[in-house]
Order: C-alpha cells, then sequence, then structure tokens
C-alpha cells in the first residue's frame, strides 16, 4: 500500500526513513519524494500487512501519516479520451483499448504528475488540489 | 455503374440509404470489391477530433446607445480583432488572457460561449461625430449576439507529423509533453476516419461541402491555410453556427507552458459515387504514413527520424532505430468515432443531406517558407574566442586566470582540447570558500550545455534560458572549443533587432 509521509522542516534533518526501516525491518520503497525549505513529502510503498508498524513508527517520530487511495483524481466529464496522458506516465496507469477509449489503472499512481500538465483539458488533478 | 447525388439523397429521404463509418469501409471493400461496395454502400462518413489552433469565431455584438466603434475589444481579458466595423470582431483560439497568462485564452472564450457560459466584454473605440462613445463593459451569452459564427482558417489536417524528442530535457510544446532522450512520442489525427485521408483527391470535399461542425451544421469555405495536398497534408476553411454546437465535440486546450488550443470535432459525409471513391475511403491505418520528427531541434526543417503508420502509432509503442518508445494521441479517435457514428445516424433519419461541391479544392497548392529579409545570425558570426584552461591546472591558477581575463567561464579542455567540462567564477569562489580540494577536476561541471556554430542564435538564447546558465561554449563536430557565447553578448544583439 502507498502512504503519503509530510513533515515539516524541523525534523526533516534526521535520517527519518532509515530509522523507521531499522527498526521495523520493513523494506520500503520510495515512489517519490517533494522536499523543500519549509516541507517534504514523501510516498512509499509499504507491503500491506505492515503498514500500520510503519505508520506508527513514523508518527512516533513526528511525521504525519496518510494513507494515498487514489491520488490522482479523475473527471470523466472533461475528459475527451484523447490519449495524451498514456505516454508521460512513468507507472503506465494509462492505456489505450482498441476503441481509442482510456482505461486507466489508478492504484499504481506515485503522483509525479506528469499526466496532469499532460492532460490538455484538465481532467486529472492531484486530490489534494 | 456511378451513382448520381440526387439518387443517394432520395434514398436519405425515404429512408434506404446505406451508410457505414470509414473504418468499416476496409473490411465492406475487402469482402465485396469496390465495384460492389460502390453499390451497397451510399456515404461514407468521417471525423476527427483535435486540437486545431486555427479557428476561431466572428462575433457582432449590436449597437450600444450611445453606439460606439469598437477598436480593441476583449471577452473575459482575451483580446479579439476588432478592426473591422464598429460592432464585428474575431476572436482567435490561441489568443491567451492578458491577466489568466496561458491557462485561458480564445478557445476557452469560445468553449464559455458554446456552454452558455456569460462571457464579460470590454471594448475601446475612439469618438466620431456618429459613434460619440469612448468605451463600454457588460457581460453577455451566446444567446445576445447577433451572429455568432465559428470559422476556422485551418482545420482537418489530412494527417500530421509525430513528435520526438532527442534532447535531455523534456520539451512542452504544442505536441504536448515531449519526455527526454526519446522517451515518448506523440502524434495527431484520425487515421483510418481521417476525412481528406478518405477523399486525397478532393473529388467531393470542396467549397460548399456540407459537413459536421462541433454539433452543428456547417460547411468548407474552402482549402485552409497551408494547404499541401500533393504532399498528402491537404487542410480545410470551415464555417458553422457556434450557436448551434455543443461542448460534446468542441473544447478548449491547455497545452503546458505552450498555450491554449481549441477541440474541433469535425464530420465530413462522403458520397460514395462511384467504384473509385469506394476503394478510396477502403484506405487503413496502416496506410497512413507520417514522419517522426525530432522537436529537439527547433528549426523550420527537424530532422525526420522516420517513417511510420497510423496503425503503429496507434498500437501505444514504435520501433525508433531500436529503442521502443510510447506513443500518445493528441487528438481523440474515441470522439472521431462517436462524431462518424452521429454523423451517420443524421444522414440516416433523414436530418443531414448530402451535398457536393461548387468548386473543387486546389491539388497543386504549394506552400513556402517565409520570405525573410534578412537570415538570423548563426553562432559562428557573434561568439567570441574563448579562454581555455586544461584539466591538470589548479584551482588557485584557474581563479588567477579569471581574474586577470576578466571572464566569468571557463571551459576545460583535455589533451586532445575536447571540451570536459566548464568552471564559473562562482565555482572557484565556492570552491575557495569551502576550502575544497586543489584539483579543478573535482568542482567543474561536466555535463555541458554547448552551442554548434551553424545554428541561430535565437536556438542558443533559448537554450541559456530553458537551463538557466548565462554562457554556452561553441564545439565543433569534434567536440573541441572554437568559441564561446555569452547571455550577456546575446541580449544586446537580440535587442537591436
Ligand atoms: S501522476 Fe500521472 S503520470 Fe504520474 S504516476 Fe500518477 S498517473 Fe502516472
Ligand atoms: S490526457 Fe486527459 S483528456 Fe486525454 S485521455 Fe488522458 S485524462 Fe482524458
Amino acid at each position: 500500500m502507498k502512504i503519503v509521509l509530510k513533515f515539516s522542516q524541523r525534523i526533516m534533518q534526521n535520517p527519518l526513513i532509515a530509522d523507521v526501516v531499522l527498526e521495523t525491518g520493513v523494506r520500503i520503497n520510495i515512489d517519490r519524494a517533494f522536499v523543500d525549505a519549509s516541507v517534504g513529502e514523501i510516498v512509499v510503498d509499504v507491503p500491506d500487512e505492515d503498514v500500520e508498524k510503519v505508520a506508527a513508527a513514523f508518527r512516533l517520530r513526528g511525521v504525519e501519516v496518510h494513507e494515498m487511495v487514489t491520488p490522482i483524481r479523475f473527471e470523466e466529464a472533461e475528459c475527451i479520451q484523447c490519449g495524451a496522458c498514456v505516454s508521460v506516465c512513468p507507472l503506465e496507469v494509462f492505456s489505450r483499448n482498441e476503441d481509442g477509449s482510456i482505461s486507466m489503472d489508478l492504484k499504481r499512481c506515485v503522483l509525479c504528475r506528469t499526466c496532469i500538465t499532460m492532460c490538455p483539458h484538465g481532467a486529472l488533478r492531484a486530490e489534494e488540489e | 455503374m456511378p451513382k448520381s447525388l440526387d439518387e443517394i439523397n432520395e434514398r436519405i429521404r425515404d429512408g434506404s440509404v446505406y451508410v457505414v463509418t470509414a473504418d468499416e469501409m476496409p473490411y465492406i471493400v475487402g469482402e465485396l470489391g469496390a465495384e460492389d461496395a460502390a453499390k451497397e454502400v451510399d456515404v461514407v462518413t468521417t471525423g476527427t477530433f483535435g486540437a486545431m489552433c486555427s479557428s476561431g469565431a466572428w462575433m457582432s455584438f449590436g449597437h450600444a446607445d450611445p453606439p460606439i466603434k469598437m477598436s480593441k475589444v476583449w471577452l473575459n481579458d482575451v483580446e479579439a480583432y476588432a478592426g473591422v466595423a464598429a460592432v464585428d470582431a474575431f476572436i482567435g483560439a490561441t489568443q491567451l488572457s492578458e491577466t489568466r497568462g496561458l491557462d485561458y485564452g480564445g478557445a476557452h472564450v469560445i468553449e464559455d460561449l458554446v456552454a452558455r457560459r456569460e462571457v464579460y466584454v470590454k471594448a475601446v473605440g475612439f469618438a466620431t461625430d456618429c459613434y460619440p462613445r469612448r468605451s463600454i463593459e457588460t457581460a453577455l451569452t451566446v444567446e445576445d449576439l447577433n451572429e455568432a459564427i465559428m470559422l476556422n482558417p485551418r482545420n482537418g489536417y489530412q494527417r500530421y507529423n509525430a513528435a520526438t524528442n532527442s534532447t535531455d530535457k523534456a520539451l512542452y510544446t504544442y505536441m504536448g509533453t515531449l519526455l527526454p532522450r526519446f522517451g515518448n512520442a506523440t502524434y495527431s489525427g484520425a487515421g483510418v476516419l481521417s476525412p481528406l485521408c478518405n477523399d486525397p483527391d478532393c473529388e467531393t470535399i470542396g467549397v460548399g461541402t456540407k459537413i459536421f461542425l462541433c454539433g452543428a451544421e456547417g460547411h468548407i469555405v474552402g482549402n485552409g491555410t497551408q494547404h499541401d495536398p500533393a504532399n498528402r497534408f491537404g487542410t480545410l476553411m470551415v464555417r458553422g453556427d457556434l450557436k448551434a454546437m455543443s461542448t460534446d465535440f468542441l473544447r478548449a486546450a491547455i497545452l503546458h507552458k505552450y498555450g491554449t488550443s481549441l477541440y474541433v470535432g469535425i464530420g465530413v459525409p462522403i458520397p460514395v459515387l462511384n467504384e473509385g471513391i469506394a476503394r478510396k475511403t477502403a484506405i487503413r491505418d496502416a496506410d497512413i504514413l507520417t514522419n517522426v520528427l525530432d522537436y529537439g531541434v527547433a528549426r523550420r526543417e527537424r530532422p525526420q527520424l522516420q517513417t511510420v503508420s497510423y496503425d503503429e502509432l496507434k498500437s501505444g509503442m514504435i520501433d525508433l532505430s531500436g529503442k521502443e518508445v510510447r506513443t500518445s494521441s493528441m487528438s481523440s479517435f474515441f470522439k472521431a468515432k462517436e462524431i462518424a457514428v452521429e454523423l451517420a445516424d443524421r444522414i440516416r433519419t433523414g436530418s443531414f443531406a448530402v451535398a457536393l461541391p461548387t468548386t473543387r479544392l486546389p491539388l497543386d497548392a504549394v506552400q513556402k517558407p517565409m520570405k525573410q529579409r534578412s537570415k538570423a545570425p548563426l553562432v559562428r558570426e557573434v561568439m567570441l574566442p574563448s579562454i581555455t584552461v586544461h584539466d591538470s591546472i589548479s584551482v588557485q591558477e584557474a581563479a588567477k586566470i579569471i581574474i586577470g581575463k576578466q571572464v566569468n567561464h571557463l571551459p576545460v579542455v583535455s589533451d586532445a582540447r575536447k571540451l570536459i567540462g566548464i568552471v564559473t567564477a562562482y565555482d572557484i569562489s565556492k570552491a575557495v570558500a569551502l576550502n575544497k580540494g586543489d584539483s579543478l577536476k573535482g568542482i567543474m561541471t561536466r555535463r555541458v550545455v554547448t552551442a554548434a556554430p551553424d545554428e541561430p542564435i535565437d536556438l542558443a538564447a533559448r537554450r541559456l534560458e530553458r537551463y538557466n546558465i548565462s554562457a554556452l561554449p561553441v564545439v565543433d563536430q569534434a567536440h573541441a572549443v572554437i568559441g564561446i557565447i555569452t547571455s550577456e553578448d546575446l541580449s544586446k544583439l537580440l535587442a537591436c533587432r
């Protein structure tokens, strides 16, 4: 399962992920990381059975933990079924069907945002926006 | 046996007409042969739904009291051209909002009008004896306009070049985001459903042909601009009533870091008058070829990397000299098919009669490049000699050269005089301040962005901007440094052009 970690600049200096991996012994995969001067946001993939343990370890260190359900919001009414999103997604979330319509498997999304800017009619947005 | 248009329209009237969409024709002709297919099928409908930048609408506002001769007019802060009498204006799809940047443009105004949303209008003019008013502000919907006529100078491209990117940075173009190092390729066009691909000799598509335009009934006015049928790049100029259009078949587009465009839905019926027309409408995606161009080279003649068919493009993956490259369509085939089906239904139910052109479109139009009075200067003509240093010198020695020669950038070269890195005055002072060793090799930037001597300076300027750097070493084919070009020198040059 993918979870979103949000942390403030105050704790950014600590090797948070390394500490949690060492403590829990769970293999965590970093999907995406965004860090600037004031906040950090990291999306990690954690085996389903270990999510609670890992989340607790992060919370203990002052990190906000959210479950990432469908990170990209798809508004069907805005979609013109062009398929522009298909080739830019690194996780191959989108695919083109025989009739030209587009299917998507948003569970795989890591919120890299490439498709959001590629989409010509604003059908894809980040959930929090 | 040739069929007349009257016979076809008679069948439309009595409900016995046989209409198919263009993607069905290859199978029908494959099964029956062209001769029998021409007897069976009366009309083939085509469709396309793509971002067509060369689109817009004429609007007539009616007179205010006291009246104004509008010389400039804005709709939702997007300027429309008003240099035609007092209250008429043309809004173009790619004209951008003066307040909302790249995210709102003429295309959105048109979509707002078609969606019957209110649009804010502002106009100014100079006072005359007959038009005393100087400015006006109001809000209106499409119903408040006397006329709202879509008139698109260039739509329905027969086919379009596919785009990819050889450089190591993403490019944001009218063909969408092109990922670095051939990360993807994008294309446009409906292929098998494309109107002009099904009538490449413009036998039934011409001046006066009745078409489906964004849900309304429209007409072909003539050939589009840049019409180049000999090279299978034919285009159409189309017209239709904006008030009768639907946002199901018209949408504004935002192309990231490029601007706005308009998705236009066009359907053209092709009456199957004879065997030859039946055969031409049997064209398949595999028969329609186009070129893959490298948009990494921002010149008029972009390098043609390969020829591919729409069949390959639609498969989602093309092979670019051994590398598998994923493809995306910028136009919607799904919508194109919806349009072809909708048009077929209208013909079947008798609400859309088919007309032949009054005048044929030119088949010999030639497109020439823009006449330029002066050639864009080349990098070699404006570059300055560059001081280079060998990678074996120390940071201290480099610092001396930078101060002594009053330069900011020092290209670093190998024994063979090949460029291997660059250091800036900033790198040097940082190294000194942090006491960071002695060797230039340890502090230089190794991935150097360069310029070629025979490229126009505008390309070098754009590169400086994109990489946010201030100088480009100029290298020859052997990667030896032959000069340097700085943003300071360039901006002086570009400013006085
Ligand atoms: S944000 Fe879009 S492009 Fe990126 S992983 Fe998610 S679906 Fe794919
Ligand atoms: S790019 Fe946007 S409009 Fe096009 S298919 Fe994807 S989600 Fe739909």
